[in-house]
């Protein structure tokens, strides 16, 4: 599933990301890479979503999030 | 001999804050050659002896996604300093060392200062010093720069430091797969004195593919060498599946398991106070109203006290101004004084208090962190025009001042992105305009005046979005990268820091705008008051040519010439006003001559028309292209005429 399908309060693994070289180093940057764990704090259905990871919020746009392959957990 | 030092960090590790701590007032604030990316050095002394040290805009890693990241890498690798203080959040170890165990691969000295512990302790989080001293052989330093705590250890730190030439991780002498083929590709880059300095960081990178740097490597190797580097490469990847940037992932999972192993985490279950406010602050339903009150708020204060010292301010020059009329004989020099002088830096001096102001407030909204959540709530509607909430930081410090809002768009990702938000923003109403639209404002609609400024100013801003509409519509047809930051947890920012960068905004402003404003005041003095058989000067003789293109919106030649003058600074449409009519109260000759229709059609051509010069200096720069700056010039002034036209004569068939 999508990590856009997640609900407020759901966490999930990361399994992979889908996007060129620039997306997958912005996003992994920022501390989200394979296999790693996070929460979803804030989905409202549209715009973008606020994800936690490790000890830090991170603001995902929309179309970012549905680009990143998760497990729920 | 001075020595240079570098404090490189995360976005909200707290690096401005260090940097303020150790420098105070000793900092400028200039651009790096060929960009307009903040630049800011300072200098203090340990014991007698001086240390320059420069703030680098934040590193998330050494893979720059963006223009101010590749600025800061660029810097580390080019110029060699004599040491990085490499600034961490305590309350985030996973993130910062993320970034500080790529800096060991700089073959740079490096020091850790370990900031926000307060914070971490808030938290429950417990750091065990000694066993992160243990794993990394550089010197580490804990405290937190906000409540003053560790920063008279870390000169200490870096005084010991500073003239040890090489810090290397033991953590990194682990037998690990990755490690050992980055140092046998780097002993192949050393022959090559490209690379001699950095060989382990440009092995990194050859192993990345990152596209920044990958390209050159090949272009400077022999084909011998190229070979072993790609079968090396080739190597390390057999097995692994995917190829995507590994290495981060691998830096990821080395600084979670150090994390681990140095951090005690009390749990509870109890949600932080942060994500309690976010809970009313970023609800689907009221964010958009919180989002209104607290920035109509924030205007509200902006000009609430910005009036006060203003106006104590006028009111002192207009005390010098009479005392001069009273000493002085009539004739040039009492003139040159009173309206070319005093009435310049009149003119400059009274928009200051806006600025100051202005700045104060948004610094407070930034540094608690409700800037960012800013960004969380404006994405959905940026979007409608190509654009993501990043942007909408840019317009919003456009109500301050265009030029830093312009140069703010450094930190969005790709070109695109920032020339659209460049393009808007000379139609977000800056402080300049609206202190010239409440000054003429007041004096012409009277008790209206309050709801009338607003309907103004609310035109203007619609005209920003129709801008940027149109500008995604038919000129950068593109959906934008999308959105990726970190929400920093809200916390009380210093006064002291508030001050410091507001005074140092304001004192940029007075350097880029301020002596220009000022000039061209007297500029305008002379040229209204030679010849002096002519009533107006050369400036009547002048515009009266003129005033004929201006003639269907209704403006006489004193506010053509203003509005001609105000390309070089907004501001001066007042002061050049006032030196035009001059004899008698500015206000007086307003109120009679202007009518109410044609005072509005004056004001709204005003807040769309043309960016001032400094503005248009930093568009050219910023999007490196005259065809852009003219693009914006022909757009503004064909849409400030057209509006204003259909305005007028529909105002007249009304009333």
């Amino acid at each position: 599933m999508k990590l856009t399908d997640l609900k407020e309060g759901e966490k999930a693994k990361v399994l992979s990301l889908y996007g060129g070289s620039n997306f997958v180093c912005k996003i992994k940057n920022m501390g989200i890479t394979d296999h790693c764990f996070v929460e979803v704090l804030k989905n409202d259905g549209k715009g973008p979503l606020i994800i936690k990871q490790d000890g830090s919020k991170i603001i995902i746009g929309r179309m970012m999030a549905s680009r990143i392959e998760v497990e729920k957990i | 001999m001075n020595e240079k030092i570098v404090i490189v960090g995360q976005p909200n590790s707290g690096k401005s804050s260090l940097f303020n701590a150790l420098t105070g007032l000793d900092q400028t604030v200039g651009n790096w050659p060929g960009v307009t990316v903040e630049k800011k050095e300072g200098f203090f002394f340990i014991d007698g002896e001086r240390y320059e040290i420069i703030d680098l805009p934040g590193l998330y890693g050494l893979t720059p996604t963006g223009l101010d990241e590749k600025i800061s890498l660029d810097f580390l690798l080019e110029s060699s300093p004599s040491l990085i203080v490499n600034i961490l959040d305590g309350s985030n170890l996973e993130r910062s060392l993320f970034l500080s165990l790529q800096l060991f691969f700089l073959d740079i000295p490096v020091i850790f200062f370990v900031n926000k512990i307060d914070v971490a302790k808030s938290k429950g989080i417990k750091i065990d010093e000694e066993k992160l001293k243990e794993i990394f052989s550089c010197d580490i330093v804990f405290g937190s720069v906000k409540n003053g705590e560790g920063i008279d250890e870390l000169k200490r730190v870096i005084k010991n430091n500073i003239h040890k030439k090489i810090c290397e991780t033991k953590y990194f002498k682990v037998s690990d797969k990755i490690y050992s083929y980055i140092e046998k590709i780097s002993e192949i880059l050393i022959k090559y004195k490209e690379f001699e300095h950095h060989p382990k960081f440009f092995s990194l990178k050859v192993i990345e593919d990152d596209k920044n740097f990958s390209p050159f490597i090949c272009k400077i190797l022999d084909s011998e060498d190229l070979s072993k580097i790609k079968k090396n490469v080739e190597e390390l990847y057999k097995d692994f599946k995917k190829k995507d940037f590994l290495t981060l992932d691998w830096f990821y999972s080395l600084s979670r398991g150090i994390t681990g192993e140095v951090t005690k985490r009390e749990f509870y279950d109890k949600k932080s106070l942060t994500e309690e406010i976010d809970n009313t602050l970023l609800n689907r339903f009221f964010s958009i109203p919180i989002f209104l009150i607290i920035f109509l708020f924030i205007f509200f204060l902006t000009f609430f006290f910005g009036d006060i010292f203003s106006k104590i301010i006028s009111f002192l020059f207009e005390t010098i101004s009479t005392y001069l009329s009273k000493v002085l004989e009539k004739g040039f020099i009492l003139s040159f004084l009173t309206e070319g002088i005093i009435g310049g830096l009149g003119s400059v001096i009274t928009l200051i208090p806006y600025i100051f102001f202005m700045y104060f407030f948004l610094g407070f909204l930034e540094d608690t962190g409700y800037l960012a959540r800013v960004v969380f709530i404006m994405d959905r509607f940026m979007h409608k025009i190509g654009l993501h909430g990043k942007s909408f930081i840019s317009l919003i410090l456009g109500f301050g001042c265009s030029v830093p809002a312009v140069l703010s768009t450094r930190v969005l990702d790709t070109p695109k992105d920032r020339i659209k938000t460049i393009l808007i923003i000379p139609f977000i109403p800056c402080s300049s305009r609206l202190t010239v639209l409440i000054f003429l404002g007041a004096i012409l609609f009277g008790k209206f005046d309050f709801l009338i400024i607003f309907i103004l100013f609310l035109l203007s801003i619609v005209f920003a979005i129709f801008s940027g509409f149109i500008f995604d519509r038919f000129l950068l047809k593109e959906t934008s990268e999308g959105l990726i930051m970190e929400l920093p947890d809200y916390h009380l920012p210093t006064i002291k820091n508030l001050l410091l960068n507001s005074y140092f905004k304001v004192k940029d402003f007075i350097k880029r705008a301020g002596t220009l404003i000022f000039l061209i005041t007297l500029i305008i003095f002379l040229l209204s008051y030679f010849p002096q058989n002519v009533d107006g000067g050369f400036i009547k003789i002048g515009g009266e040519k003129i005033t004929f293109l201006f003639r269907p919106l209704g403006f006489d030649m004193e506010r053509t010439v203003s509005l001609l003058t105000g390309f070089f600074a907004k501001e001066s449409v007042v002061s050049t006003l006032g030196v035009l009519y001059k004899g008698e109260q500015l206000e007086n000759i307003i109120s009679a001559r202007w009518g109410k229709i044609d005072g509005f059609v004056f004001l709204l051509f005003l807040m769309i028309y043309l960016p001032c010069i400094a503005t248009a200096i930093v568009i050219k720069q910023e999007t490196g292209s005259y065809l852009y700056l003219s693009g914006i010039i022909v757009y503004s002034v064909f849409f400030a005429y057209i509006i204003s036209f259909i305005a007028r004569y529909l105002l007249i068939a009304i009333f």
